[in-house]
């Protein structure tokens, strides 16, 4: 029978004050805390102490060296929500070589779409073996046909292998901890390669300084192990500072929020994250029910980022589950990305979330945020206002300058690209100089895309990297639906425009705008009812599909497509439509 | 018989689908989740907890690539439930 790993570790607490991800795991095992892994019924089905963990993982690095690779060799993982991640993951750290985590989230009707994704992956990271657990590996196994993989194969596979004699060597300070893959571009995936000297510098900023981890802390998680902040946030974090973590896996919450909160009152879980969008379905789909009430008191960190933040979505969530204990104090608003490890800067806990209510004509006019606070006579002047989010200052060690278009760095309250420069910076694009030159300066300025400003210090988020779509948490690139319908035999490569915007209800939608000269009704609801097809069956994603006659695509000087413009020009006709029929249920604001 | 066993999943189905479903359509074998139904990855989670909880199964997540019509998921689901 499982039992829990317990809360206190029973030994003294440090902060990622390691030199690198062998060694934090090391001082881990001698205590008793570790992962705890729940079913979609909330039932507890595996348990991974530390201890158990290292024994394991060094176990099986000395398999994987049997196997000759070279040092830092690519070893891609599906990265399931299972105790074989952690163990391959680690085996990795004690063997030199480089753990890949794949995604392992299929959508309906997705078959070929995820093959695609997965052998992409494979062939971007020049991965030499590549791991799945029995569910997943089929799919696997298709993806790699005809790649030059050394070794395909579920963990059994692996664990197969003889055990070498030789001393493990883990991987070094300024050694590739892990590749990253963001979860941008399916088309142009782009690795991120962090070292493991920038990792434990995040890993210490985040558990010391972000979200100042304390005896008694036990974190709580549903988030992918793909992802940055699933992997470094929920799984090297809480290792790195001794701290027991239970885990449900994505599926099963987005199948039944409740667990979240039922995990989080079980085992009085403290620190818990999450995207805006998991605070959402939460509020949205878990019903009271007094007979199985919550207890989440315990809660002092309510961790959000991912992307931006909706105030609303907050303010609903701390209102249902307020009678539960808990306290919207306990939110904490995050930015980061995983150029930058994970966190970049965090907004002091205990205090909840703090807005600063801007002028939004003013901002998207001049680029500068113009507090209304004390500005306007709210009673009689009506101004279109934008609630913010303060994301607090960067963690110790790092810098946050605004820059506009032409380098210039920008003063307080000035609205531009925010550029961040510390230990905890990306090492580079795996394998990709190019794109790594386009955002990373020699001087180790990383140009995040993100637009946002600055006032004394504390960092604002006014739209994310440009033009990204981001739909129930998933981040989309417009160049990949645009790219399904430049497929069609029918359209041509720059007939296509893929925007997003928000609807009355403040949710996301995603909406391709396509030129198409045909004037016959009957073909152009076909090829509408096609597209809105493709997309759903390609990215898990409705998608409005809107036809527009040839040359009604705004380009820019340079003759590239202006999805700016496409955004405008669609709300614009819109409002026409909508002033015509005097209907009200388009959509009616644009993003960022 | 394992005709009547699939036509009681499929009766308790197109409950289910018609509770669910972004748009209102006869539900046949053939009819297809994403394309006549409307479904998303998000929408099809809320029903899947409720096919989870009647069936008392648990519906593995990797089946989703191979789901497109009625009939796909009433066989997933009696593969599933043990057949007979």
């Amino acid at each position: 029978m499982n039992f829990i790993t317990p809360t206190d570790s029973q030994i003294p607490l440090r902060k990622a004050d390691f030199q690198n991800l062998a060694e934090a795991l090391d001082y881990a095992a001698k205590g008793l805390s570790g992962f705890n892994f729940y079913d979609g019924r909330g039932k507890l089905h595996a348990t991974l102490s530390y201890s158990k963990l290292q024994q394991e993982a060094r176990v099986l690095a000395r398999r994987l060296l049997s196997l000759q690779l070279e040092r830092g060799a690519r070893v891609a993982i599906v990265a399931e929500t299972h105790p074989d991640f952690p163990r391959f993951f680690f085996a990795c750290q004690y063997a030199g070589l480089t753990p890949v985590p794949l995604p392992a989230s299929i959508h309906l009707g997705g078959h070929k779409a995820y093959i695609e994704q997965l052998r992409g992956l494979l062939e971007k990271s020049q991965a030499s073996i590549a791991v799945a657990l029995t569910d997943f590996f089929p799919y696997l196994l298709e993806a790699s046909h005809g790649l030059e993989l050394k070794v395909v194969g579920t963990p059994k596979t692996f664990d197969d292998l003889k055990e070498t004699l030789i001393e493990l060597q883990p991987l070094q300070a300024e050694e590739t901890a892990y590749l990253q893959y963001t979860s941008g571009s399916t088309r142009f995936p782009r690795g991120v390669m962090v070292s493991e000297a920038a990792v434990m510098h995040n890993l210490a900023g985040i558990t010391k300084d972000g979200i100042k981890v304390r005896q008694g802390d036990r974190c709580v998680s549903w988030l992918p192990y793909y992802h940055d902040m699933g992997l470094v946030g929920f799984v090297l974090a809480p290792l790195a500072a001794q701290m027991s973590v239970d885990y449900l896996a994505t599926r099963d919450f987005a199948m039944r929020p409740r667990l979240w909160l039922s995990l989080m009152s079980a085992n009085r879980g403290t620190i818990s994250f999450g995207p805006p969008f998991g605070y959402e379905l939460s509020s949205r789909r878990v019903r009271l029910d007094s007979a199985k009430p919550f207890d989440l008191s315990a809660w002092r960190v309510a961790g959000v980022g991912a992307e931006t933040i909706q105030v609303e979505i907050l303010d609903a969530f701390a209102e249902k589950l307020a009678p539960f204990g808990f306290d919207r104090k306990a939110f904490v608003a995050s930015y980061g990305m995983a150029e930058c490890s994970l966190a970049v800067s965090f907004a002091p806990i205990d205090q909840g979330i703090e807005i600063d209510e801007i002028d939004a004509e003013h901002l998207s006019a001049q680029h500068e945020a113009l507090s209304v606070v004390g500005n306007i006579d709210q009673k009689t002047a009506v101004c279109r206002t934008k609630k913010l989010v303060n994301c607090g200052i960067p963690l110790p060690g790092h810098e946050i300058v605004i820059r506009d278009e032409s380098g210039q760095t920008l003063a307080d309250r000035k609205c531009g690209t925010i550029h961040v420069r510390g230990p905890s910076v990306m090492s580079g694009y795996f394998s990709a100089p190019a794109a790594t030159e386009r955002v990373l300066s020699a001087d180790g300025w990383l140009n995040t895309g993100d637009i946002g400003y600055l006032d004394k210090g504390n960092l604002m988020i006014t739209g994310r990297e440009k033009d990204m779509i981001i739909i129930n948490g998933r981040n989309f690139w417009p160049q990949d639906l645009e790219f399904h319908a430049e497929q069609q035999p029918e359209i041509r490569p720059g007939d296509a425009s893929a925007i997003s915007v928000v609807t009355d209800d403040g949710l996301e939608t995603a909406v391709m705008v396509v030129q198409y000269r045909e004037k016959d009704e009957q073909k152009k609801n076909e090829l509408e009812t096609r597209l809105a097809r493709i997309i759903r069956e390609e990215m898990g994603i409705n998608c409005v599909i809107e036809l527009v006659p040839a040359h009604t695509l705004p380009r820019t000087s340079s003759g590239k497509l202006s999805r700016a413009g496409t955004q405008r020009d669609y709300l614009n006709r819109q409002k026409e439509q909508e002033i015509n029929r005097d209907t009200s249920n388009l959509p009616i604001s644009a993003v960022g | 018989m394992a005709t009547s066993q699939y036509d009681t999943i499929f009766q308790q189905i197109e409950v289910l689908l018609q509770e669910h479903a972004q748009l209102q359509v006869p539900i046949q074998d053939d009819t297809d989740l994403i394309n006549d139904l409307g479904f998303d990855s998000l929408k099809l989670m809320e029903m899947l907890e409720d096919v989870e909880d009647i069936f008392d199964i648990t519906y593995p997540l990797n089946d989703l690539a191979n789901l497109h019509t009625v009939k796909d998921f009433v066989l997933q689901i009696q593969q599933i439930t043990g057949g007979e």
